[in-house]
């Protein structure tokens, strides 16, 4: 089944600041060296205890404008991925560092050793209850991710899909794992997140689409743009831009004959909910 | 021990990365858990980390530790009684 789908909000951070449906500007550093309350007037006491990795998927999901959970509601309506190459490998790291200074490691970095434990921020916060995923496919993670949301909601098990492409690796991870290198579609440490819902849900909300998603079946991926990565649909969507694409080409892990799946992004910065 | 006090809500903070919270918001005789400070199981564990690190203290009662982490003030008074000398 095809399902005519909407990106209506969109959030990011990343070395060229943070961005998105609900704010825009820019940060002096990492978000590791920036407290919550300059960046939102919405309280967040858990933040300064996040990983660095949720740290940054916290801020692109805030910088998307989502609504908080009110009174310990549940949305079982929405679902949540995760795209992330390194995962918590620099959590990981850290917990293992602190092993050797005290008998136990660190409890609270334990609990972020894995990657996943970011999706349950988002949960927390945001009172999301639908299926979750989070995936790892290397330089594709957040492409794959992407996806995956639209394959949770064409297949019926979600309306709507948060989406995150996320990776907050230090130095010599990001060495690894070859982020932050030129060419590549984003430094080493970034979020970018994206709300992806059928057109009746967003039309239902009076929310205006931003651009409308698809994918098609195995296409010549070598003539495409391989760079286009999560955060070049950000760039599209953001306001004030100059020069953007009108539409982005993402392509999925391909086969040896060089073809695969390609989704579409198409911008509609005009277009209202309902119209 | 006002100076330990002082520590230790300085400790606190930064082990658990409170934000917006300043050593002078942090009732001596209020509860640390539940209400007061709103910190949780996690946090509990790492304090108990953070008494190891900085003052050698391990806590093997668990009963003891219990009443050791009810507030600053009972938490002082245990880091004072135990820690190395």
């Amino acid at each position: 089944m095809k399902t005519n789908l909407y990106i209506t909000s969109f959030g990011f951070i990343d070395s060229s600041g943070f961005g998105g449906t609900g704010s825009k500007g820019t940060v002096c550093g990492l978000p590791e060296r920036f407290r919550w309350r300059e960046f939102s007037e919405r309280p967040y006491e858990r933040f300064g205890r996040l990983d660095i990795l949720s740290k940054h998927v916290l801020v692109a999901c805030e910088s998307a404008d989502l609504p908080l959970a009110e009174d310990g509601g549940k949305n079982h309506g929405t679902g949540i991925v995760l795209g992330t190459q390194s995962g918590s490998l620099s959590v990981d790291a850290d917990y293992y560092r602190s092993t050797a200074e005290i008998s136990c490691g660190s409890p609270a970095l334990f609990s972020y050793t894995l990657p996943n434990i970011s999706i349950g921020e988002i949960a927390a916060r945001y009172g999301i209850a639908g299926p979750n995923s989070c995936i790892m496919a290397g330089s594709s993670s957040g492409t794959a991710a992407l996806r995956e949301g639209i394959r949770i909601i064409e297949g019926g098990e979600a309306e709507s899909c948060i989406v995150v492409a996320a990776d907050a690796a230090s130095t010599e991870n990001a060495e690894l794992f070859g982020l932050g290198r030129a060419g590549h579609a984003g430094a080493s440490c970034f979020a970018y997140a994206f709300v992806l819902e059928t057109s009746e849900r967003a039309d239902t909300a009076h929310r205006k689409p931003r651009a409308v998603v698809s994918w098609t079946g195995p296409a010549a991926v070598g003539e495409l743009d391989s760079l286009s990565g999560p955060g070049d649909i950000c760039r599209m969507l953001m306001d004030g831009e100059k020069e953007k694409p009108d539409s982005i080409m993402l392509p999925l892990a391909t086969s040896r004959s060089g073809r695969g799946d390609v989704i579409v992004i198409e911008s509609l910065p005009e277009r209202k909910a309902g119209s | 021990m006002d100076q330990l006090k002082e520590e230790l809500k300085k400790l606190i903070i930064e082990s658990l990365g409170l934000e917006d919270v300043e050593p002078g918001d942090i009732d001596e005789a209020g509860p640390l858990f539940g209400e007061g400070l709103g910190l949780d199981s996690i946090d509990a564990l790492e304090l108990v980390v953070m008494l190891e690190k900085h003052f050698g203290i391990r806590i093997k009662d668990i009963e003891a530790g219990r009443k050791a982490f009810s507030s600053v003030n009972t938490l002082a008074a245990f880091v004072s009684e135990n820690r190395e000398k």
